[in-house]
């Protein structure tokens, strides 16, 4: 693979549509994050109208049941679930790529190392056994709903991920020769394994990396959903659509489709830049 | 056959441990985390007596090592506790809610099956075309759509905008009594006992659940599907068995036959994710499952049958990916036993 | 009489992202009936793809522009996929390159021939079973009733060669077109396969196309010879009119490189260098060496066996051998890249082999490696500079400054510009990548470099520079080489000495220009006799051997050799032969050679045509 340079990744990003959009999509997401609640028409956690009065001039989302404007919180929910999915996901990262890193490194090296590498995928193991929803669902609920405690459970569940994507690579390129050259120039094993084998073998990660954050923010959403997230009224969009359920079923249907477009839209965006970016990633994809 | 036999035989072995694990994990999963279950059942005005009395009769005051022993022998013998919410046992519960949960679970799984890997074959053997551009769309939402979202649309635009399907409400219509207990899945219960009008309730109330799931969840597969196929047909054996003069045909059943194994891999990682990711739909259509249990649960901080579900889930999931290594094995002959 | 197959004007585009490129462009050629054509060319000439052309089986983004291909008259290029499925297997038979991809993982060997047996020709599928053992025991493939129902990725790959074989001859096709038969396989079995497709096309009375990159196996097997480059065909020649004068400047230039031209004074410095060698402790000494691995099922694989050599000051050695022999597992354990199972490997003198790892590390300094695949021994992410500069840092006291001074003359020495310290591994060539390889070895003036099949992965013009490369630094630096190797002819311009291995054994032990001349040992006989050298004119004198290289995981007892050896008798199942000195400077592991060496029968000429 050859190394990066960003001027690259945008002629690459010009030709393709999809990356080009989950771009844009990322970027405006980062940039409510930082501003969204600031440049708001409307406070964003108290009601400034009429209840469920549908999209007008000055809704452009309507409101919700208790009058609070829709596309208000719609701009500040970036804030929280783009906040919990980036945070869970870096921890998941950097815990996933080194414990790969050790047990594919490692995977057939002395006695002590192999322990250690079929210990680590052993545990993986195990906490993939639980299904991944019931399992986040579990975990916040009993340790009591609250933003650190999603980014917790995020991160813990998404390690496993991580790993064994980290752990394969570093296997392909373990059995690389340039391992061996390293380590005959001098280089210990745990420098080759962090210095030269690492670098070689972060791409599949960093892909994983761009669709769990999409992913973080749906299960994220599915927690307040079902009221094991972060409390109310938060403007958060997996409670604003909890929140226009009821409506929706009525007929007020402004309450939940913008909310839910907005999350489609967002996790889409950031899955078809990790998809993309795994075809520019990997040269065998390019003519 | 007797290889066979072994490995079935090993695999079988293997996932003890596993059990094993599990169990240990749902266990320590409580006394680990934040929060004493004693001070949430004893309320928050208890005395300190009242909390140790709850703690000694939870069991709480025991060396953890027999705590985890009895635990074990409880659930040897099925008792997962009192749910004290419901003030039943948690066994009565679970017999209740998981066949409802398992009805959309695998009706999801066989439906996208059905559908997700012809169409992505005939994606793939066919080139350009309205179809493919279709395919390539639908597939690129693979994983990124809300399946609450999602369920909540079609029930606005079904329910509520045509009016063609029934108020969701659960299983089945108001009016409509439950069929006699069989397996515990109306439509199945219904189907064999003969009950005319629960089936079809049960049928009318299962189309836009299972149609949510499919529509959200079928990508994957076709997607996998598509793509190995198209990699098989590009491969060295496909160009050879055309250069033989095999048929078309055949080159087809050659490329599909080394395209089926990561695509049973993606089946089975729909069903361990729908094992958990049906909860949201389940609560929107009021379907009275297992996930809503736990969320029912989970909210109260009703601490056995959260246990309960987080441990029987679990064993499911071991139990598919048992079933995916077994057809894994009979597909390819290259798995040592 | 028409010609069995004519390609007449043939252009083939590749339609990329940045417009289409010629594949092909205006390929002429004939094939006669029985007639055996070669197609010679380096990677990129278009060889494969007129192969795939000529079946039909282009496909997008390939596209046929202009041209017509003839099978008996007949135009194939307008004829449809149904109608050309009739003539696929029937009339052309064509076994592709990389012949374990070729194969359907998920079927046995058996299905696979009778799905093509009854695709042209209804039978009962008995009937197609047996037609179908026929097939594998006429191409050499012992017990075919068994071999039918085995899987693909339980054969071997010599065995998988021959199974694609017996797939494209299953209907006795007018023409038979084959992809790099022997590449990836051992010169011993390339051999077999080879005299196997000569037979097999004259008892079919067939015509053959045979596409290659090896000069050598177009020189022995080939009436006609097509050179292509570029897409187009440079040259058209009678085999024996092409390697006396070949007509264009392209041609002879491919034909030096290939040619090994024998080094006068080595003999000579190889006396010299025993001569300086002597009375000081050797640069390395292997001691009973044995390293065997675990493999699944609890059982053990023992690569190396048993293995005692050692290297002079300034002495080249080369340790030759086909795949499974263990040669490269030797090179891995004097590096500690893998820990011995038994022995001791001593470096002047000091026992190396139990020495801690961060003590050994000290030591790596001192002997060095280079790698086969240049572009897989190099970290692509790594600059070029940072790549040579490495073991320096790592291993030595040096300023930043004395470090690049350091750097930019090692890049003199292996012949490249100092710009190149900036360049990624992907910016530069195969060739260029391995005088890196070669300079970072150097970088710490090591007693001793291990190369393991350093031009292996090389086009052939390549591998004549690097290899000159390596003489020349090796005069001048007086480094000890131990040269691990299968290719005969660079050990034969390199090395004072060679040694054979053979499952995990040491065969024969000598001088490099003794042992080529006069091997003795069955093994080394068969081994040297199966190399082709790019003259028609050499006289093969075949000495072969019987079979396949057995699993190092079941071991034959006594000499490891006596089920394939002709010389074998009785003893030989039952003693393991040692290595002792059978004549000077010769060592040798086999009951049956006696001190005087052959008998007047056995006189194995000179390999004649290495020298040009």
């Amino acid at each position: 693979m050859r190394p990066l340079r960003d001027t690259d990744l945008w002629h690459f990003a010009r030709l393709r549509p999809g990356m080009l959009f989950g771009l844009c999509v990322i970027i405006l997401n980062v940039c409510l994050a930082a501003f969204g609640p600031a440049i708001a028409p409307f406070p964003t956690q108290a009601p400034v109208g009429a209840s469920l009065v549908s999209p007008n001039g000055t809704h452009w989302f309507g409101t919700d049941v208790s009058g609070m404007d829709i596309f208000s919180r719609v701009m500040a929910a970036p804030r929280i679930d783009l906040t919990i999915a980036l945070v869970s996901t870096v921890i998941a990262f950097a815990c996933g790529v080194a414990l790969g890193v050790i047990s594919g490194y490692f995977a057939q090296g002395d006695r002590a190392g192999r322990i250690a590498s079929t210990l680590i995928m052993r545990i993986a193991d195990i906490v993939q056994a639980f299904p991944m929803f019931v399992f986040a669902l579990a975990l916040v609920g009993l340790s009591g709903p609250s933003t650190k405690n999603v980014i917790i459970a995020l991160a813990f569940l998404n390690i496993p991920f991580f790993l064994r994507v980290t752990r394969g690579t570093v296997l392909q390129v373990r059995s690389r020769t340039f391992v061996e050259a390293a380590i005959c120039a001098g280089n210990t094993s745990l420098r080759t394994a962090f210095v030269h084998v690492m670098p070689n073998a972060l791409a599949p990660a960093m892909v994983h990396f761009s669709t769990t954050v999409g992913f973080s923010i749906l299960l994220t959403a599915g927690l307040s959903f079902v009221g094991a997230g972060v409390p109310p009224p938060t403007p958060e969009l997996g409670l604003m659509i909890q929140v226009g359920a009821q409506n929706m079923i009525t007929g007020q249907w402004w309450t939940a489709l913008f909310p839910g477009l907005c999350l489609a839209v967002t996790v889409l965006a950031f899955s078809l830049f990790g998809d993309n970016l795994r075809v520019f990633l990997d040269p065998t994809n390019r003519r | 056959m007797r290889r066979f036999a072994l490995f079935a035989g090993k695999r079988l072995l293997f996932t003890v441990p596993q059990l094993f694990a599990v169990s240990v994990i749902v266990f320590f999963m409580i006394r680990l985390l934040p929060g004493d279950p004693s001070y949430m059942l004893a309320g928050p005005y208890a005395s300190p007596d009242r909390i140790r009395e709850v703690r000694s009769t939870l069991g709480l005051d025991q060396p953890i090592t027999s705590q985890y022993v009895r635990y074990v022998e409880r659930i040897a013998h099925g008792d997962f506790g009192t749910s004290w919410r419901t003030s039943q046992p948690v066994l009565n519960d679970i017999r209740q809610r998981l066949p409802a949960t398992l009805e959309l679970v695998v009706g999801a799984v066989l439906l996208s099956v059905v559908i997700g890997i012809p169409l992505g074959v005939a994606v793939a053997t066919s080139r350009g075309g309205v179809l493919e551009r279709g395919v390539f769309f639908y597939g690129m939402l693979a994983g990124s759509l809300p399946d609450f979202w999602i369920g909540l649309l079609l029930i606005l635009i079904f329910f509520y905008l045509l009016g063609w399907a029934p108020a969701p409400v659960g299983q089945l219509d108001f009016a409509v009594s439950s069929p006699d207990h069989i397996t515990g899945a109306y439509v199945v219960d219904a189907l064999l006992t003969g009950n005319g009008p629960a089936f079809w309730s049960a049928c009318g109330q299962l189309v836009l659940p299972l149609a949510t799931l499919v529509l959200v969840y079928m990508p994957l597969v076709l997607k996998t599907a598509r793509s190995t196929m198209e990699e098989m047909l590009l491969s060295g054996f496909v160009v050879q068995a055309r250069a033989s003069g095999l048929s078309r045909w055949m080159q087809l059943r050659y490329a599909l036959g080394n395209a089926l194994p990561p695509v049973i891999t993606v089946v089975g990682i729909e069903f361990w994710f729908l094992l958990g990711g049906a909860v949201l739909v389940e609560t929107i259509f009021a379907w009275g499952g297992l996930g809503q249990y736990a969320v029912e649960s989970v909210i109260n901080s009703d601490y056995a049958p959260i246990q309960a579900v987080v441990l029987i889930t679990a064993a499911f999931t071991t139990l598919v990916f048992l079933v995916v290594d077994i057809l894994y094995y009979l597909l390819d002959p290259r798995i040592s036993v | 009489m028409p010609a069995l197959l004519e390609v007449k004007d043939l252009t083939v585009e590749f339609q990329g992202d940045r417009g289409a490129r010629k594949v092909l462009d205006g390929v002429h050629l004939q094939v006669r009936d029985g007639e055996t054509l070669g197609i010679v060319g380096e990677s990129g000439s278009g060889k494969s793809v007129l192969l795939t052309t000529i079946m039909g089986l282009l496909q997008p983004p390939w596209r046929v522009t202009t041209g017509q291909v003839r099978l008996q008259g007949r135009e194939l290029l307008t004829l449809s996929e149904r109608e050309l499925g009739t003539i696929r297997g029937q009339e052309l038979g064509l076994a592709l390159a990389n012949p374990r991809q070729r194969l359907n993982p998920i079927l046995p060997i058996g299905r696979q021939l009778t799905n093509v047996l009854r695709a042209h020709r209804p039978q009962r599928l008995d009937e197609a079973v047996a037609r179908a053992a026929e097939l594998l025991s006429s191409v050499g493939i012992p017990d075919p009733m068994t071999r039918l129902q085995a899987y693909p990725h339980e054969l071997s790959g010599g065995m998988c060669q021959r199974a694609i074989l017996a797939l494209a001859i299953a209907h006795a096709p007018r023409l038979l077109m084959v992809d790099e038969p022997t590449s990836g396989l051992d010169v011993t079995i390339s051999a077999q396969i080879l005299d196997l497709l000569r037979d097999a096309v004259r008892t079919l009375r067939s015509g053959l196309i045979v596409v290659s990159r090896d000069l050598a196996i177009v020189a022995h097997y080939c009436e006609r010879v097509l050179v292509m480059r570029g897409g187009r065909v440079v040259e058209d020649a009678p085999v024996q009119w092409f390697f006396a004068a070949p007509r264009e400047l392209y041609s002879r230039q491919l034909l030096r490189a290939a040619a090994a031209s024998r080094d006068a004074d080595l003999a000579e410095e190889s006396a010299a260098v025993m001569n300086r060698a002597s009375g000081v402790a050797p640069v390395l000494e292997v001691d009973r060496l044995v390293k065997r691995f675990p493999v699944k099922g609890g059982r053990l694989l023992t690569a190396v066996n048993d293995v005692s050599f050692t290297i002079g000051r300034g002495e080249a050695v080369a340790l030759v051998g086909e795949s499974g022999s263990g040669k490269t597992t030797v090179g891995r354990c004097i590096l500690r890249l893998i820990e011995a199972s038994e022995g001791t490997i001593r470096f002047k003198g000091h026992d190396i082999s139990l020495l801690p790892t961060a003590q050994f590390r000290k030591l790596r300094s001192r002997i060095q490696m280079v790698f086969q695949d240049p572009f897989d021994s190099m970290d692509s992410r790594q600059r070029i500079g940072d790549a040579i500069m490495e073991p320096i840092r790592l291993t030595k006291t040096m300023s930043a400054g004395e470090r690049r001074a350091r750097v930019d003359a090692l890049l003199d020495l292996v012949g490249l510009e100092h710009g190149s310290v900036s360049l990624y591994p992907h910016q530069m060539s195969a060739g260029q990548l391995q005088r890196v390889g070669v300079a970072r070895a150097i970088a710490t003036d090591p007693d001793l470099i291990v190369f393991d099949e350093p031009t292996s992965a090389l086009d052939v013009s390549v591998r004549a520079e690097i290899l000159n490369l390596l003489r020349d630094l090796q005069r001048r630096l007086g480094i000890a080489y131990l040269f691990i190797s299968h290719d005969l002819t660079a050990v034969r311009r390199l090395c004072h000495r060679t040694a054979v291995l053979y499952l995990g054994r040491l065969v024969e032990v000598g001088e490099t220009e003794a042992l080529f001349s006069e091997p003795l040992h069955p093994y080394s006989r068969a081994l040297l006799s199966s190399v082709l050298y790019p003259n028609p004119a050499q006289q093969r004198v075949p000495f072969a051997l019987q079979g396949e290289i057995p699993s190092p995981i079941n071991q034959p007892s006594g000499c490891t050799l006596h089920a394939r050896c002709p010389l074998a008798t009785e003893h030989c199942a039952r003693i393991v032969p040692e290595l002792d000195i059978k004549r000077p400077g010769r060592r040798l592991a086999c009951l049956n050679v006696s001190d005087a060496g052959l008998s007047a029968s056995d006189h194995v000429p000179e390999h004649e045509g290495s020298g040009r």
